[in-house]
């Protein structure tokens, strides 16, 4: 089972945050724990974490002793995603997940997806996010169906963002920042964008 | 951020503005002001009557937002409580699909799982799933896979039930989800659908098949359909192939793990772990791991059988993943190595040979240098399942290839502290692997280790303390079952005191002590930390470590002068018998020839130990037994006497930019929100005056531990030590308390994991000793580094809890109606009140020991022994003596466990009619026994209350 998804960035603060077991401290302080898992782990190293460390977070794991907490992430330029899980996932298909899934799903929403597009349309984010994982489990790994359901959402906002700013230049909903070359986010090439150190 | 409005894609231009506010503050306070004014103004937005759809909508993503950028604990909670009813009321008339979504992702991400308000969902979740709109239905479903709890099962579940058999696959999908939440609430919810689960397996959708996968996994081997899921899962299993990469196929195989893959299938398994040798750049990884996993369910005989009829190795399949050089396929190469037992592919079964090559076999023990310490410590834990010995031959290695030095000359090339510091985690991972469930023999490991790790490092003068060997060690002994901690302690502290029998005689002058800095500052760590557990005498550690104290460097110094006093102290408490006459001499000596820090402290020592209600006040004051926090305390009695002024100095803006700095990273010191506006009032005050309206009939209540150190949701009371304490942690930039928040409710104040306080507890003790080195830096030591996790309060506090489970605490009645009445009533105040029946009275700490310390010594005085039985049991038979005894009138009054002195012991106090008095300590053993203590004025009535005991 999935029992958290994260993003945050390089400085730690969190972009999102789903839990889907109860946890026994608060989500922040439980993001700025595995932050300093994470962050510390030079390039080059596996993408897989043991984290006996969060069961002061997440509660034990019952049963097997060997069984525990394992952290599986990828880093994307200015952003760290994050997948909290039990033995019963495999890590190695989460790993796929992450990178084949999620963050393909959201660049297909995002056209180029960046920090500032989960900043801002981070309700968007959650809700691709239920497409793909629902209650710790895997709900849909086919990227064009989730594309669709997310799409059919867009549409609305779409709507409802050019009837709230009648001036605006139809820029609103999804793909922000299509027009506006002077903030590409590097998502693949690593650049930062102008978001701030917090 | 260079984004404007229109291209930001933002919902509203307030929204625009808070996101561009915060994202653009120069600092944290900036950020937080920003946050705080937002969450009032959308407060006051949301009061006026009647806000639009539209307007709601934007509130609540703007709260959302606001949540997931705040710090720990800027939020005090409750912070959004204001804005659950308009959630609610999004998710009921939203107009849109778009618009619920809001309304039912704000109550999931702020509403706490048991939130009265979650029952207004029921009506609205039922109603979504009857609309007959499939968008409406899977939203619905969506919120009921996250919402499910016992309340909502008998609204839904008939519902459910009809909807896995859906004719729309995304709503058929959902509902077999669902129904597998909603059966952790309703076990027979699962049973009922299990037949058209088993149906589902076979959907011609395959996300609805991996759904019904997911469900299949959770079915009890009991359910009479299970039987039949398993064979239909392992028959799926024989359509799928390695290279495939559908979820379908890594959902058989995880789903197998569950339902177990049958005999039958094994060669099967087999064939496409070999596939994955034949197409390496094709297939996939999660698949193999997960064929290993599955092979893992059957025994060595079994797999040997069936390699043998497949004439096949598995393990020999991996070998193309050894060659790689991405670490994910090492990882991956361990852990299906680890997934199959060792005689299978080890040779270490008589028969059966070592499949591995010896490139191969190179190529593992060399993962043993790996920098990735998961890796490595794989690889630990796969030589220690093929042979334990195999370890203790690669630990021996290591320390046989460090530089040797003889007592009289040093190493020809000394290592350097960060190369040792490395080497020691490798090292005490083998011991960790080696000595699992065996503290003696750890401390018996780390003794011989650092031992070796001292000698590398050159001249013996010179030796430096290692922080990574601090760290991993007070780590690992933390972690560790109780009677590992104690054994292991006891192990080491009496490797000190043989020493110290062993060399018995005046300490020559500047003579190095027989251990090394690190094993004496880990020593004054445990030597203070388990100072209540330990079966080593306190006198006999304080003379080890007072031996030990001239040859040491000042940052060994510092630990053993603080271990000496707290030790001290529990001299007094225990036995109320004096120091030994040698230490205040020593640490005379010790300051008369120390730079300036160590003077300090050692003026500081002398002063403690020549006043000894002020040590024991300190002792009191402690939340934590750790040495840090010892310290910290220390450090708030010696500012007592400053003012409030200077007290909160880290109100002025340089300490504020500090502090924040240190948030900003450590995200540690808490701020309530309101601080941010209105940062003049104290928090502790503003607390106290929300309870002062409430409880001013009352006469305050005396603290009991429960209160005084606060649980979640517990108050602290305003005494000028504790606001000290939260002054002080306000300034710290380790602490995760404030005073608002610890005083509103600790929940975010309990930031700080056990793991992670001992981490910064090691990092304490360490002392920057690696870095410094230098005396004159001791001055820049910080006390405010010596910090403390909120953790250990909490286990301070359920220890406590638990002790007092059937003793009331001292002011029990006024506590009582306090507790009753208060919203903040905790579990252990309950435990308090609980058990003030049955006639008990209670007695202040101070008074039974004043009483315990009158009374005499020696054989007829004092007794004691074990007795079975818990604490509990043996307080009630105490108490009959109160009760029962007919002949005579006989009180029994009772102090807390967890107040000192004796903490950790329940006090009793028997009074007979007379006036004599028989105190009594109890202390929980192992098993349900009691060891108790017994001392009485002469003959008294020591024989009743012993024979109650015995």
């Amino acid at each position: 089972m999935i029992h958290a998804v994260l993003i945050f960035n390089t400085s730690g603060l969190p972009r999102l945050a789903k839990f889907y077991t109860p946890l026994h401290q608060s989500a922040e302080t439980v993001v700025q724990k595995i932050f300093s898992l994470i962050s510390t782990r030079p390039a080059g190293l596996c993408n897989f974490l043991d984290a006996p460390e969060l069961e002061a977070f997440l509660g034990p794991k019952g049963g097997d002793p060997d069984e525990r907490w394992r952290v599986v992430y990828r880093n994307y330029a200015t952003l760290y995603f994050v997948f909290v899980v039990d033995s019963s996932e495999s890590e190695l298909g989460i790993l796929d997940l992450i990178q084949q899934v999620f963050v393909e799903s959201l660049d297909r929403a995002f056209e180029n997806v960046c920090e500032l597009d989960l900043v801002f349309h981070f309700d968007e984010v959650h809700h691709i996010l239920a497409e793909v994982i629902q209650g710790g489990l895997v709900l849909e790994t086919n990227v064009d169906e989730i594309d669709a359901c997310v799409q059919q959402a867009a549409k609305g906002r779409k709507e409802s963002f050019a009837s709230a700013n009648p001036l605006s230049l139809g820029g609103g909903g999804l793909n922000p920042r299509g027009g506006n070359l002077k903030t590409p986010l590097g998502w693949l090439t690593g650049k930062l964008t102008g978001v701030g150190a917090r | 951020m260079d984004t404007t409005f229109a291209s930001s894609g933002a919902l509203s231009r307030a929204h625009y503005a808070i996101v561009r506010q915060v994202e653009e503050a120069s600092s944290v306070q900036e950020a937080d002001q920003a946050l705080a004014f937002e969450v009032k103004r959308v407060h006051e937005r949301l009061a006026r009557a009647a806000p639009t759809i539209s307007k709601c909508k934007e509130c609540l993503v703007i709260l959302l937002y606001i949540s997931s950028v705040a710090l720990p604990g800027f939020l005090v909670p409750g912070s959004f409580e204001f804005a659950f009813p308009h959630a609610l009321n999004l998710a009921e008339v939203g107009r849109t699909i778009e618009e619920k979504r809001i309304g039912y992702l704000f109550c999931a991400e702020l509403m706490s799982t048991d939130h009265e308000l979650r029952l207004m969902m029921v009506n609205t979740l039922r109603k979504d799933l009857e609309s007959g709109s499939p968008g409406r239905m899977c939203l619905a479903l969506d919120n009921l896979i996250a919402f499910a709890n016992e309340d909502i099962v008998p609204a839904v579940q008939d519902v459910i039930l009809d909807l896995i058999s859906h004719n729309y696959p995304h709503i058929r999908r959902r509902a077999i989800l669902a129904l597998r939440s909603l059966a952790q609430f309703e076990p027979t919810l699962l049973s009922q659908g299990s037949e058209t689960i088993v149906k589902r397996l076979q959907d011609r959708s395959e996300s609805v098949a991996v759904s019904a996968l997911a469900a299949t996994a959770a079915l009890p081997t009991s359910d009479p359909n299970f039987a039949s899921a398993r064979l239909v899962v392992n028959g799926l299993f024989s359509s799928i192939g390695i290279s495939s990469s559908s979820a379908l196929s890594l959902r058989i195989l995880q789903c197998l793990q569950g339902v177990g893959l049958s005999e039958t299938h094994v060669p099967f398994a087999l064939d496409l772990i070999r596939s994955s040798a034949c197409s390496t750049s094709s297939y996939k990884p999660a698949s193999l791991l997960g064929l290993f996993r599955l092979l893992s369910q059957h025994t060595p005989p079994k797999l040997i059988e069936a390699e043998k009829a497949q004439e096949m190795s598995a393990v020999k399949c991996l070998t193309h993943l050894l060659q790689s050089q991405d670490p994910n396929d090492h990882y991956l190469y361990l852990a299906c190595l680890l997934c199959v037992d060792p005689a299978v592919w080890a040779g270490t079964q008589e028969g059966r040979l070592l499949v591995l090559e010896a490139w191969e076999v190179e190529r593992v023990m060399g993962f043993l240098e790996s920098d990735d310490d998961y890796i490595r410590k794989m690889t630990l834990t796969l030589l220690a399942r093929i042979d334990p010995a195999i370890l203790s031959t690669y630990l021996t290695h290591i320390l046989s290839s460090l530089p040797a030095s003889s007592s009289s000359q040093s190493p020809a090339t000394p290592m350097d502290l960060a190369t040792l510091n490395v080497l020691a985690v490798k090292l005490f991972d083998i011991i960790e692997l080696l000595t699992t469930e065996e503290g003696d023999r750890y401390a018996q490991g780390v003794k011989e280790v650092l031992g070796r790790l001292d000698e590398a490092q050159g001249t013996p003068g010179k030796k430096k303390v290692l922080q990574g060997a601090v760290e991993k060690v007070l780590v690992h002994v933390r972690e560790s079952m109780s009677d590992f901690r104690i054994s292991c302690a006891t192990t080491l502290l009496t490797y000190i005191t043989e020493s110290l029998q062993s060399a018995a005689g005046p300490t020559p002058e500047n003579v190095p002590p027989s251990f090394g800095p690190t094993f004496l500052v880990i020593a004054a760590a445990l030597a203070v930390e388990y100072v209540n557990s330990v079966a080593v005498s306190p006198k006999e550690t304080v003379k080890a470590l007072c031996r030990s104290l001239k040859g040491s460097s000042p940052i060994v110094q510092d630990a053993l002068l603080i271990s000496i006093l707290r030790l001290a102290a529990e001299i007094h408490l225990e036995d109320g018998a004096s120091l030994p006459d040698e230490v205040k001499g020593t640490v005379q000596e010790v300051q008369d020839k120390a730079g300036t820090f160590i003077r300090k402290r050692c003026a500081q020592v002398l002063k403690y130990l020549s006043d000894d209600k002020r040590l024991r006040s300190v002792v009191r004051g402690l939340s934590s037994t750790t040495l840090p926090e010892f310290v910290q305390a220390l450090e708030i009695q010696e500012t007592k006497g400053r003012t409030n002024s200077d007290i909160y100095r880290d109100d002025t803006p340089s300490d504020r930019n500090s502090s924040a700095n240190a948030r900003s990273r450590s995200g540690s010191p808490n701020v309530g929100l309101a601080s941010a506006d209105a940062r003049n009032a104290s928090p502790s005050k503003s607390v106290n005056a929300s309870s002062k309206l409430r409880y001013a009939a009352y006469e305050p209540p005396k603290p009991i531990a429960s209160l005084r150190f606060g649980s979640s949701g517990g108050q602290r009371p305003s005494s000028p030590q504790l606001n000290k304490v939260n002054a002080i942690s306000r300034s710290s930039s380790n602490r995760p308390s404030s005073p608002r928040s610890d005083a509103g409710s600790s929940s975010y104040g309990t930031g700080r994991s056990e793991y992670e306080s001992t981490a910064v507890e090691a990092a304490s003790l360490g002392l920057a000793a690696v870095s410094l080195g230098r005396l004159d830096s001791m001055d820049s030591l910080d006390s405010r580094r010596y910090s403390v996790g909120q953790g250990q309060k909490d286990r301070r506090l359920k220890r406590a809890s638990s002790g007092t489970e059937l003793v009331p605490g001292p002011g029990l009645p006024k506590s009582d109606l306090i507790s009753l009445d208060s919203p903040f009533v905790t579990d252990a105040t309950i435990g308090a009140s609980g058990g003030s029946e049955g006639g008990e009275d209670n007695i202040s700490s101070d008074e039974f020991e004043k009483i315990w310390n009158e009374l005499p010594e020696g054989e007829r005085g004092s007794q004691r022994g074990w007795c079975d039985g818990s604490v509990g049991e043996i307080a009630r038979r105490l108490q009959g003596l109160g009760n029962g005894h007919d002949d005579e009138d006989m009180r029994v009054r009772v102090a807390p466990v967890d107040v000192p002195p004796f903490v950790g012991e329940l006090k009793v106090m028997v009074i007979a009619g007379d006036g004599r008095v028989v105190a009594v300590r109890l202390k929980a053993g192992e098993e349900d026994s009691c060891l108790w203590r017994l001392k009485s004025d002469g003959l008294g009535k020591a024989s009743a209350v012993r024979a109650a005991l015995v």
